[in-house]
C-alpha cells in the first residue's frame, strides 16, 4: 500500500510537470493524490469498488476546495494533478484494444468499468461542490442586463 | 457602427483572454466566466458569451445600446496550466480595478505570445510518469526500471516530433506501437535473467503519458455541468486518441510476435 502511495505522489507529481503547473503548487497537489489514493485502497478492503471511488473523489474534491482556496488558484490547477491516479487510462485503452481483438466480452467489461470510474469521480466532486456552495452561500457578484 | 474606443480594447482582451483559456485546455464554464468578468469591468451590458472547445462566440451592448457580436475560432489545444493562472489573475485583477484595460491587454498579449512548447521538466515529467504508474498498478522495480527506459524513448519521440510535426492522431499511433515493440523486447531480454516481467502491465503504464484518461474525466465532469457540446466533443477526442493508442500497440504486439 505504501508502495501504491508513493507511485500516486510521483505520478502525479510528473505529470503536473507535463501540464506546466508552478512549481509552489506541484508539492501539495501531489501530497493529496497520495492520500486520496491511500484513501481509496483502505476503503476498497471493505466495501464495494464503486462507492469506495466516490468517497475518494469526495475527500479528493474537498481537499482541492481547501487547497485552491488558500492558495488563491483557480480549481482545476489542484484538481487534474491530484486526481490522476484514478483516472480511468488504461481502462479506455483495454476497452479499445479488446474491441480490435475481437473480445467483445472483456471490451464491454472495460467499457462500463471506465464510465462507472469516470462517472464517480465527477459525482463525488459534484456533490462536495454543491455542498460547499450551500454552505457558503456562493452568490454571483454582478447581474446580467 | 460607433464603438469607442476603450469599449474597443476591452472586447479584445475579453476575446484574447477566452482564446488562450481555450487553448490551454480550459472547462468551458471557466473561460465563460472569465471573459464574462472582463466585459462588466469594461461596461458593457446583456452580456452573452458561448463557449465551445473550438469557438467563443460573444454578444454584447455598448453603453450608445448598439449590439456587437464576435467570435474566435481555437484550433490548437496545449495543456499548460501556468497560462490559465496568469490569465485567472489578469481578469480578478480588471474586475477589481487594479488595472487599466490597456495594460491589462499588454500583459495578455505577452501571455499569448510567449512559447506554448513543452520545456525541460515536462520531458522529465513524461519520461518518469509511466514508471511512477508501475507502483500504481501493483508492479515491482524491475517493471518500473523498464518502463523508465521506454519512457525515456518516448520522451525523445515527443522531442523528435516537436520539429518534425507529425498529425497527432498518426504520432500516437507510431508511439504506442513503438512502445509495445521495446517493451515486449525488455520482457523477452529479462526473461535470460530469470526475470518475469508482466508485459501487459508494463505496456499499460508506459502509454500512460498519452492515454486520453484525464480528458475523460473532464468530459465527463463538463456533461455534469451541462456544457453537453464541449463534453461530448471531448469524449469523442478521447475515444479517438485511445483507438489509435490500442491500433498502434496491437501492431506492434503482432510484429514482436515474430521474433520470440
Amino acid at each position: 500500500m505504501i508502495l501504491g502511495m508513493i507511485g500516486a505522489f510521483f505520478s502525479s507529481l510528473c505529470y503536473s510537470l507535463v501540464l506546466k503547473v508552478p512549481r509552489c503548487y506541484v508539492f501539495s497537489a501531489s501530497c493529496n493524490a497520495a492520500l486520496s489514493w491511500g484513501i481509496f485502497l483502505i476503503v476498497s478492503r471493505y466495501i464495494n469498488l464503486i462507492p469506495a471511488y466516490f468517497i475518494s473523489g469526495c475527500y479528493l474534491t474537498f481537499v482541492v476546495q481547501c487547497l485552491a482556496r488558500i492558495h488563491k488558484v483557480p480549481i482545476t490547477v489542484m484538481l487534474l494533478p491530484s486526481i490522476v491516479p484514478f483516472v480511468p487510462g488504461a481502462d479506455i485503452y483495454k476497452c479499445i484494444f479488446y474491441l480490435v481483438e475481437g473480445d467483445l466480452q472483456l471490451s464491454m467489461n472495460y467499457f462500463t468499468s471506465m464510465f462507472v470510474v469516470a462517472g464517480m469521480l465527477g459525482l463525488g466532486g459534484l456533490s462536495i461542490d454543491v455542498i460547499l456552495d450551500l454552505i457558503l452561500k456562493k452568490e454571483r457578484r454582478y447581474r446580467n442586463g | 457602427m460607433k464603438i469607442k474606443d476603450g469599449e474597443k480594447k476591452g472586447l479584445e482582451l475579453a476575446m484574447l483572454a477566452g482564446k488562450i483559456l481555450c487553448e490551454a485546455n480550459a472547462e468551458a464554464y471557466r473561460v465563460e466566466d472569465t471573459v464574462e468578468y472582463i466585459l462588466v469591468a469594461a461596461g458593457f451590458s446583456n452580456i452573452n458569451v458561448l463557449t465551445q472547445s473550438s469557438e467563443i462566440i460573444v454578444s454584447v451592448k455598448t453603453k450608445t445600446g448598439e449590439h456587437i457580436t464576435r467570435m474566435v475560432r481555437v484550433k490548437s489545444h496545449e495543456d499548460d496550466l501556468s497560462k490559465l493562472i496568469l490569465i485567472n489573475q489578469i481578469s480578478r485583477n480588471v474586475f477589481e480595478n487594479d488595472i487599466t484595460v490597456e495594460a491589462a491587454y499588454h500583459e495578455t498579449r505577452k501571455i499569448d505570445e510567449a512559447f506554448s512548447r513543452p520545456n525541460l521538466s515536462s520531458y522529465v515529467g513524461l519520461s518518469c510518469l509511466g514508471a511512477a504508474f508501475v507502483f500504481v498498478f501493483k508492479g515491482s522495480i524491475m517493471e518500473c526500471i523498464g518502463v523508465f527506459l521506454v519512457g525515456i524513448v518516448y520522451a525523445g519521440l515527443v522531442f523528435l516530433n516537436q520539429s518534425l510535426g507529425i498529425h497527432k492522431i498518426c504520432f500516437y499511433s507510431i508511439a504506442s506501437m513503438i512502445v509495445a515493440i521495446l517493451c515486449s523486447a525488455i520482457s523477452i531480454y529479462a526473461q535470460q535473467y530469470q526475470l518475469v516481467l508482466q508485459i501487459d502491465r508494463m505496456i499499460t503504464s508506459s502509454i500512460m503519458p498519452i492515454v486520453p484518461g484525464l480528458s475523460f474525466t473532464n468530459a465527463i465532469r463538463d456533461i455534469m455541468r451541462h456544457d453537453n457540446v464541449s463534453g461530448l466533443f471531448k469524449l469523442q477526442e478521447s475515444f479517438l486518441i485511445a483507438a489509435s493508442i490500442a491500433l498502434g500497440v496491437g501492431f506492434g504486439l503482432t510484429i514482436s510476435g515474430y521474433f520470440k
